[in-house]
This record gives structure tokens, sequence and C-alpha cells, in this order.
């Protein structure tokens, strides 16, 4: 991983349009701004790990429990 | 038709017509690329997604606006080409389903990552929801779902 140091208010240029700049400190919290094309998605990498997780839930939940989603869909064929 | 077999499902008739390519897998399951996306029984609301080549990789999806009337996730542009979705009508935005059984059969609907399909082309991917409306548990119980979505 490429590591550099930034002062406040100090950016990265990624690429030829994506800049990053470094905008607040508090504590040990850090604010960045983002210039990036619209094209480009951002997101917390907090929000992938969410969705890998509860993927594998709703992977692991079904055994036991898909029984009461049936009976409620042969209820409703009745 | 062939027949496939499903951990949810048992034995199930498929073919192509039902089969969905997602060029990246779902997150976490990335090496699985193709799916079949089955109805459980008559009822519309729900629906099962089975890996082509493994039976134990599947996922009980629910058409997520027959329960939360307000979901209006906002989807990236890019996602929405990648699909090469060009008219609304071939898009399905469906949502996974995770099953708790304690406490007793709680269900959860993750409103972060929707699955979108286009019916057109039978591309599909699991895209992510800008925004902090949404997060991958909300609740609902079965009561709650409208078929017809009204």
């Amino acid at each position: 991983m490429l590591v550099l140091s930034r002062k406040l208010n100090q950016s990265i240029i990624i690429g030829d349009n994506i800049e990053i700049m470094l905008v607040d400190i508090r504590g040990d919290q850090i604010k960045l701004g983002i210039n990036a094309p619209k094209t480009v998605k951002i997101f917390r990498k907090e929000v992938y790990e969410d969705i890998i997780r509860e993927n594998i839930e709703a992977m692991k939940g079904q055994e036991n429990t898909l029984d009461i989603l049936k009976s409620y869909i042969a209820d409703k064929e009745k | 038709m062939i027949e496939i077999e499903s951990r949810v499902l048992g034995k199930v008739e498929v073919s192509d017509d039902i089969l969905f390519h997602f060029d990246n897998g779902l997150l976490g399951f990335e090496d699985y690329k193709d799916f079949y996306l089955l109805n459980m029984g008559n009822d519309k609301s729900f629906s099962i997604l089975q890996s082509k080549i493994d039976k134990d990789i599947c996922f009980i999806l629910v058409d997520p606006f027959t329960i939360f009337l307000d979901y209006s996730p906002e989807v990236h542009d890019d996602d929405i080409n990648s699909l090469e979705i060009k008219d609304k009508a071939d898009l399905l935005l469906l949502t996974i389903v995770t099953i708790k059984a304690s406490p007793e059969s709680s269900m959860s609907a993750n409103l972060l990552g929707p699955v979108i399909f286009n019916t057109k082309n039978h591309k599909a991917k699991q895209c992510i929801a800008e925004g902090d409306n949404y997060n991958t548990r909300h609740s609902f119980i079965l009561a709650e779902v409208k078929e017809d979505g009204k």
C-alpha cells in the first residue's frame, strides 16, 4: 500500500480526475473531501463488509426456518 | 428443461428462461456467476436465487415493494449501465431475506444491497443503495406482505 503524509487542506490526485483532500482533523477522526466524476462509485468500506456479512447470514438461516415461509405460502394458496 | 437440485426447493425443473448471469457474483460469493430465479409456488412476493453449479448456494428473495411501501433506493448509473438496462420495464429489483430461528422466525430484508435483474438480457448484479437511508436488516413480518404492493 502506498502511504503518503498530508497536512490539513492538502490533497492527493488519483488518475486524471479524482482528488481527495484532507479537510478536517478532530481527535482520532479525519474528514476527507472527494472530487470525482459521477461515474465513480464511492462507498465506505464498511458498507461492502456489511453486505457480505448479511449475504452469509442469509445463506445460513434457511435450513430450519424455511418451513415457516413455505407454510405461509401454502396457506395463501388454499 | 433440465432438473437441478436446490437445498431449499429440492429437485426442480429449470430452463434458460430463468437463468441470470452475475458478472461479479454476489458480494462475498464472487465465484458463483450463474443463478436461476425460481418462484416459490404461486407466491409472487418471494422467490429463490439458486446457483446453477452448487445446490447449497441459494438465497431467498422478496419483492421489497410489497412490504416497504416507500422503499426507493438510489442506484448508481454505473450499475444500471453495466446491466445495459435501457427501459425501466426490463428492470426487476429484489432484496435478500435473512430468516433467523430466534427470536422466533424473525425475518429481515437487506435493503442496502438490492439485487437488480435485467429481464431482457438476463444480466444481474447486487448493487448498493446510495445514501444513509437503508441498512442490511429491515425487519418485517409475513402478515405485512401485500402481494399487489398496495
